[in-house]
């Protein structure tokens, strides 16, 4: 059975430490009420309505990136020039959004996905932008992402999602990549060959995850 | 007997089933033949065999390691649809490729087309070959090994990956 390895990626982190829930939830606090993040709210329910300092905050901000960055994405993957080999400019807007909340740009992106599913160029503009970041930055929600593409009606929104697990390179992406099946003989055979890549670069040559 | 190479993203080629006759997609055209003063780049080589230095000069070149797909023309067919070929030094950093670099110039609208056709035929011949990330790495590494090119030679983003 494989695992992440996240203990690593902590770390690495370079989130500051509070030193306690207490603290967490003054800091939260301090941040909406002295309006470092403003407040986008634009529909609550009472299902909906955040009841903890925490809350608030991601809320806050996830409001703020719909509404400030949403268009601003979009316009940016219409206008990139992707070319495999290559960075667009939507790789740097990501790592920045990364850089600044991690969790709500994750976040976002993924309702993005979702409430574009239908437009091939805006998921594959976001596949092959989180396929260049690393997987522990991106992950849970790239993932998901990139397994959800593997079930489109587009051949290239497909490829994508195959492209992603290829360059992140886990052992959790070869384990996907091995129960992968695809009705054109040409992209199974690239999974094929991804699968045997990553064997030998995880050192996993016929071991099953 | 010489060949020309050029970078291409098959699954735009395959939005349509071109293989069944149908039109090839506006976005294979537009993204794979984007001509900067009507030209397009190749790289040529001597032969089959030699693929791997046509890749080795484009892969050089790369900030980011992707899987790529390069389709083969035949000189000769690239002639007879009328498309110029002229010698230009390529910006790859591995210098004894330099020099195999050229550029399909003088393209318009007519003869973007017939370049269409030819990469048409060359999917349908199975003349388009794909390499994975882990191969181009394999690629760029022997070279590295070989003196051919020297790792700070890559493009930053790259350069940590190779020792």
């Amino acid at each position: 059975m494989c695992s992440l390895n996240r203990t690593q990626r902590s770390e690495q982190s370079e989130l500051p430490t509070l030193a306690s829930e207490t603290d967490y939830r003054a800091f939260a606090d301090e941040v909406v009420t002295e309006g470092f993040i403003p407040a986008f709210r634009t529909t609550t329910s009472a299902t909906t309505e955040p009841t903890s300092s925490e809350n608030k905050v991601n809320q806050a901000r996830m409001q703020a990136y719909r509404k400030e960055l949403s268009g601003r994405l979009l316009a940016l993957i219409a206008e990139c020039d992707f070319e495999y080999g290559f960075s667009s400019a939507l790789d740097s807007f990501l790592r920045e959004r990364l850089a600044e909340n991690a969790f709500v740009t994750r976040e976002w992106l993924n309702s993005l996905f979702v409430e574009h599913f239908e437009d091939v160029g805006v998921l594959t503009g976001v596949l092959r932008t989180i396929a260049h970041l690393d997987y522990y930055d991106v992950a849970p929600e790239g993932p998901t992402m990139a397994l959800a593409a593997l079930s489109h009606s587009s051949i290239e929104v497909r490829e994508s999602g195959i492209r992603a697990f290829e360059n992140w390179a886990t052992a959790d992406c070869l384990g996907v990549l091995r129960n992968v099946e695809c009705a054109e003989q040409w992209m199974q055979d690239y999974v094929a060959q991804v699968v045997r890549d990553l064997e030998e670069e995880l050192g996993l040559h016929g071991a099953t995850c | 007997m010489a060949l020309l190479v050029r970078k291409i993203e098959k699954a735009k080629w395959l939005q349509n089933d071109i293989l069944a006759g149908e039109d090839v997609s506006a976005d294979a055209i537009t993204n794979c033949m984007k001509t900067r003063m009507n030209a397009l780049s190749v790289w040529e080589i001597g032969g089959e065999e030699e693929l791997h230095n046509a890749v080795l000069a484009m892969a050089s070149q790369f900030q980011h390691l992707d899987t790529i797909d390069v389709v083969v023309l035949l000189p000769a067919a690239v002639a007879e649809a009328g498309l110029s070929v002229r010698g230009t030094n390529g910006a790859t950093p591995v210098k004894d490729l330099a020099g195999s670099h050229r550029d399909l110039v003088s393209l318009t609208y007519r003869s973007l087309g017939k370049l269409a056709g030819l990469i048409v035929d060359g999917i349908r011949q199975k003349n388009v070959h794909r390499y994975t990330k882990q191969q181009l790495k394999r690629l760029l590494e022997e070279a590295i090994q070989a003196g051919r090119l020297s790792r700070d030679q890559l493009q930053e983003s790259l350069r940590s990956r190779f020792a």
